[in-house]
């Protein structure tokens, strides 16, 4: 078998799974909020006018004569006469200030609630889409032919996107909830009490790495654009 | 910049005809390569090395100005 039919097979497998994972994981994508499979991303903290918190397993607010499961009382203790006390506050602790907010919400906030999961998969999905052309001239030994550049840098866009998506949507799902949260009911009679307003506040929780990413590509763009330039220069020289 | 490379015409071929050579024989007195010399001879070459004007002209007994010219705007 020749060197360059060898080449041209290996290009051609090398696509073919490119093509695969790209279409794979934009599939994933549209499935995540759809299946369910993931829980909605819901970030809350303590809004100004929250009492104060005790909080080990479960996110107690401190309210005037209430004890603690463990028979202890919090203080400074707040006078709410609209939330039940003693209950807990309908979130999971995720880090000492970093909560989520419970329950099954609605297709709106599952689709924005999962935008970290589903952003993520759709941006590197089409990013790997996007650089199926890049990767078949890498493997034939060509990394600036034309239009490399500017694929890589639609890329690295596409993946800065998926990060603002992700990071943005949630708080957003996070708010339309709010609206809606209500205490625990002790049966079908009880629809529970609201939740005092500015208890909690939507949250931000931005995960910073994968801007490295973004910046990786973008300098391989870069580097690509300049390749070019320097390929285009030494084009025709004898 | 526009690309002017096409302007300049290369008389390789009319120079290799006058001395009965072909661009085999050429390629082994100069050590450029076949492929090289046949991108100046059917001027697709953008830019060319000193080195390889020189050990053309040498093999030739040429001037530059006899391989190359400048045509009109």
């Amino acid at each position: 078998m020749s060197t360059r039919v060898r080449h041209s097979m290996t290009s051609a497998v090398l696509v073919g799974a490119c093509t695969v994972l790209g279409a794979g994981l934009l599939l994933a994508a549209v499935a995540v909020p759809l299946v369910g499979a993931t829980d909605p991303s819901l970030p809350v903290t303590a809004g100004p006018s929250a009492p104060a918190v005790s909080w080990s397993t479960q996110v107690i607010p401190c309210l005037k004569d209430v004890t603690l499961p463990d028979g202890s009382r919090c203080e400074p203790a707040a006078d709410a006469p609209s939330w039940p006390p003693g209950t807990p506050l309908p979130v999971t602790m995720t880090g000492a200030s970093q909560w989520q907010l419970l329950g099954d919400g609605d297709l709106t906030e599952r689709l924005l609630g999962t935008a970290p999961q589903w952003a993520a998969l759709a941006a590197v999905g089409l990013a790997v889409l996007l650089l199926l052309p890049v990767v078949r001239t890498w493997s034939q030994a060509r990394p600036f032919a034309p239009g490399n550049a500017a694929r890589l840098a639609a890329a690295a866009g596409v993946l800065g996107l998926g990060w603002l998506l992700a990071t943005a949507l949630p708080p957003v799902a996070a708010a339309h909830r709010l609206g809606h949260v209500r205490s625990w009911s002790t049966g079908p009679s009880d629809p529970g009490l609201p939740l005092p307003t500015g208890w909690l506040v939507p949250a931000l929780h931005p995960t910073w790495w994968p801007l490295a990413f973004v910046a990786l590509v973008l300098v391989l763009a870069l580097a690509t654009r300049r390749g070019a330039r320097l390929a285009a220069d030494t084009e025709g020289l004898v | 910049m526009t690309d002017e490379s096409g302007r300049v015409s290369c008389h390789l071929a009319g120079l290799l005809d006058e001395r009965r050579m072909t661009l085999v024989e050429l390629a082994a007195l100069t050590g450029i390569t076949v492929a090289n010399l046949s991108v100046l001879k059917n001027d697709r070459a953008r830019a060319i090395r000193f080195s390889t004007l020189v050990a053309i002209c040498d093999a030739l007994g040429c001037q530059p100005a006899d391989l190359l010219t400048v045509g009109p705007r």
